[in-house]
């Protein structure tokens, strides 16, 4: 198959981030405007009040009510980052794309209207410090918190819509203000045309929550309830055609943020030409409602991974037993079909610790990475700082101490790797 | 535990392939996961003996006798 | 100095063989036996302040008193750890050990350890109630027994927490947790690829299954005319105020309503708790989770003899293993007492 992209990725290194004047660059010093943001933001009628915050990895501050957030990303030249959010519609992976390396841009709010049922905003907290930072991987990241208030009068999901917009905007908005710095970079090229017959031929079915409202990803722009698997190009992910609108569980979200910075993605362009050829991407959408369309889903993603010529894939999701059921089904197939798989699982083993992990599993599925368990309770320690409110969804005082199951700490064990946990056997 | 204790049970759901591993013996493919016996597309009555249809199924199955586990096949 | 106590049987108190194995429980100053070996190891960071000794047959004899005086010991002297063997491939002395070590802790909050050979029967009986650190089968392997134990010892009486059991070297206690790694994710998930890919080792972080015992399938019913039919739920479907404080995930508890409250659905009207699907349509028409129209016209016309007086629920997300056997066991044996013939269970 033919993989015609060419993605240079120019990155400005970012070590400290403060507000001032001007949204500029100096050095590796990000400065922010806080009033040319919030202007940016409440140009959209939907959003009631924005305060900017800054939360860099050590600081005293926990995060709470994240929604989602992003990496500060612009186009040199022709296009846009995030079609069908800004921009035109068309296809990104190509040219030249500029990046604030360490940055995220992260709404934090509570919705307008009170929710019931599964599909709801969760509560999300990060920590930037202490014990409990290494329960969210954005705590290793400078985070640019829009801590946002809704217009009262409007009803959930459009109030939804606006905070991603705000994220996706501010995020364009300050990496083009830092571009016009003309900062120094160093560039990552992101091209897998070049494929070495020696070695083998690596795919990632990348498998995306399509749930429902508060629980969807978008594809360009739409959300992917319909979506049968499809080829996409890893360049295309790294420049914005996946963004997030999961709030359903926190610690399973995979957020844009993550998206753009798949480690997965990253480790396999790293070793593309030395170990391996990165053959390309499956996207696949989980939760399928029935035994019927999983089947389908599974059998139609090892398909189209017969036809990349796969030798062997990698394997993520996002959520909970749903999701995993998708998953297994597809790593079954793909074996079945001579494909050897790695499968990256949260567990689910109790709050003691003492259940079997998996949700669901195939007798194929010999070789799982695991990242954690959804089921531990965390005691959370007393802040000095609580960006996002001052009380959880629960009624608790925000500033702690607290203890939070691993449900509502933010990305705690997203599946594309982002985070530093393992579950071991004690 | 059900047919564990001796009484037959048939499992509707979505998801037969869960209902298997958990080891669920007689096992029906019904509806979808958020609604296994309900079809929000349908009128009212349509519905209903959708439904009706689908729990005479489930009582074929514990009038059936089995050796071992099986999803019914969907007919 | 941290302060240690230790509790050996007759033989390695000196006090004799199997013809002594009703010696009685006796409290001694000091280190005895062994405990002399690990007063060695431990040099100046600990000292052995007490040795608890019993025959392995007057032991077992009358487990309860001789706990009761063992706990009764350690409450006076206050150890900062509870050493107990090692007992080796030992049957009577490993569990002896093990009540004695589980005791201590579960009593006086006093950590303890003991020595096993991995396949000692104490193994499984004990593995969760206290520390095992894994020796061999013989008293011949005394010298290295100590040399693990000790360290570890150490860590248990300074309070210092457990680490996962393959970098302890321990014997598992079985449960899992997460820990920070230094090694990220995508990089081990593509190490464990390619070595599979080439056909060398590698080792899965989490194990499949083993199979699930199959269920011999209950016998038919004879005569679905005659028969009366109960429903069960894991869809979480409750009177809309939850008087039985059903858990929304992970659950522990079931109830059963009235079917007639059911039939009613109002004042309480039946609502889904559970956490795990979107419950709107349900929650519009419960017959949607629990298909009571369907049954009550299909009893109308005779296909059936009657319905149960209850429908049964419980929510199935989250729910371990543990919980989702004992409350289907539960609900079974109800369902027997009240005289139903066949159950319709429908989930999510």
């Amino acid at each position: 198959m033919r993989q015609p992209f060419r993605l240079d990725v120019h990155t400005c290194a970012i070590e400290d981030v403060r507000l001032g004047e001007a949204t500029t660059v100096t050095g590796s010093t990000l400065t922010i405007d806080a009033v040319e943001i919030a202007g940016a933001v409440l140009e959209d009628g939907r959003i009631g009040g924005v305060e900017i915050e800054i939360a860099q990895p050590g600081d005293d501050t926990r995060i709470i009510g994240c929604l989602d957030c992003a990496e500060p990303r612009t186009k040199m030249g022709d296009g846009a980052v995030f079609p069908g959010f800004l921009g035109g519609m068309e296809t990104v992976g190509n040219g030249e794309t500029f990046r604030l390396g360490n940055v995220s841009v992260l709404a934090s709010s509570r919705y307008p209207q009170p929710f019931s049922g599964l599909l709801q905003a969760r509560e999300a907290v990060v920590d930037m410090s202490g014990p409990t930072a290494i329960y969210s991987p954005m705590s290793q990241v400078r985070n640019i918190v829009l801590a946002l208030t809704p217009n009262p009068d409007i009803e959930n999901d459009d109030y939804d819509d606006a905070a991603r917009r705000a994220v996706l905007k501010v995020a364009e908005l300050i990496a083009r203000r830092a571009l016009e710095a003309e900062p120094a970079t160093t560039t990552t090229t992101f091209d897998f045309s070049e494929q070495d017959p020696d070695l083998p031929r690596v795919v990632y079915f990348y498998q995306l929550q399509g749930q429902g409202r508060m629980a969807d990803t978008f594809l360009y722009g739409r959300d992917i309830h319909n979506l049968v698997p499809t080829i996409i190009d890893p360049n295309e992910v790294i420049d914005g055609a996946i963004v997030s609108g999961v709030y359903v569980y926190a610690c399973y979200k995979n957020p844009t943020y993550l998206h753009q910075n798949n480690p997965i993605i990253w480790e396999l362009q790293r070793r593309h030409g030395k170990d391996l050829n990165f053959a390309g991407v499956i996207i696949n959408r989980g939760h399928n409602y029935t035994q019927e369309d999983k089947e389908r889903s599974s059998h139609w993603a090892a398909k189209l991974a017969e036809f990349m010529s796969a030798d062997a894939a990698v394997l993520t999701a996002e959520g909970g037993g749903n999701s995993a059921i998708d998953m297994m089904l597809a790593c079954q197939y793909m074996e079945k079909a001579g494909i050897t798989t790695t499968v990256v699982s949260s567990e689910a083993a109790g709050t003691d610790g003492f259940d079997y992990p998996l949700f669901y599993s195939v007798p194929e599925a010999d070789a799982i990475v695991s990242i954690g368990s959804e089921d531990e309770i965390i005691p959370m320690p007393a802040v000095s700082k609580v960006i996002g409110g001052t009380t959880l969804l629960t009624g608790e005082p925000a500033e702690g101490p607290f203890d939070l199951k691993m449900y509502f700490h933010y990305c705690g064990t997203n599946q594309l790797g982002a985070n530093v946990l393992q579950g071991r056997v004690f | 535990m059900i047919e564990k204790a001796g009484l037959p049970a048939a499992h509707l759901t979505a998801m037969t392939a869960m209902a298997k591993l958990a080891g669920a013996n007689r096992i029906l493919s019904s509806g979808l996961i958020p609604h296994p016996v309900g079809d929000p597309t349908r009128s009212h009555d349509e519905e209903v003996a959708w439904r009706k249809g689908q729990v005479q199924k489930a009582l074929n199955a514990v009038a059936t006798p089995l050796d071992e586990a099986m999803i019914f096949p969907d007919w | 100095m941290l302060r240690v106590a230790h509790y050996i049987n007759q033989f390695f108190a000196g006090i004799g063989g199997e013809d002594k194995a009703d010696a009685p429980f006796e409290v001694r100053e000091g280190a005895v036996g062994p405990g002399r070996a690990f007063a060695m190891e431990f040099g100046d960071d600990a000292e052995i302040v007490q040795t608890l000794v019993c025959g392995d047959n007057a032991f077992h004899a009358d487990p309860e008193a001789n706990l009761e005086a063992a706990v009764a010991a350690l409450a006076e002297s206050k150890p900062d750890l509870l050493i107990a063997g090692p007992a080796f491939n030992a049957g009577r002395y490993g569990l002896a050990c093990g009540a004695i070590a589980a005791a201590a802790t579960e009593k006086l909050g006093i950590p303890a350890l003991i020595g096993l050979y991995p396949e000692a029967p104490a193994v499984d009986v004990y593995r969760v109630r206290t520390v095992m650190m894994p020796t061999g089968d013989s008293a011949g392997s005394m010298k290295d027994a100590v040399a693990s134990m000790a360290p570890m010892g150490l860590r248990l009486a300074r309070g210092e927490p457990l680490s996962p059991a393959e970098e302890d070297g321990r014997i598992p206690i079985g449960y899992r947790k997460a820990v920070a790694t230094e090694v990220p994710v995508a990089h081990r998930a593509v190490e464990m690829l390619l070595a599979k890919l080439k056909g060398e080792p590698f080792e899965s972080e989490i194990s499949l299954p083993e199979g699930a015992e199959p269920v011999p399938p209950a016998p038919a019913v004879d005569d679905l005319g005659e028969a009366t039919i109960a429903l069960v739920t894991e869809g979480g479907l409750v009177p809309e105020d939850n008087p039985d404080r059903i858990e929304s995930s992970s659950a522990t508890k079931w109830a059963r309503y009235p079917i007639d409250m059911l039939r009613a659905n109002t004042d309480p009207a039946f609502k889904s708790i559970h956490a795990g699907y979107d419950s709107q349509w349900v929650d519009a028409d419960p017959n949607r989770m629990v298909p009571l129209d369907a049954l009550e016209a299909l009893r109308a016309e005779g296909v059936i003899g009657g319905i149960h007086d209850y429908f049964y629920a419980t929510t199935g997300t989250g729910t371990t293993v543990t919980h989702g056997e004992r409350i289907g066991g539960e609900i079974a044996k109800q369902l027997i007492a009240d005289g139903v013939q066949a159950v319709i269970v429908t989930s999510t």
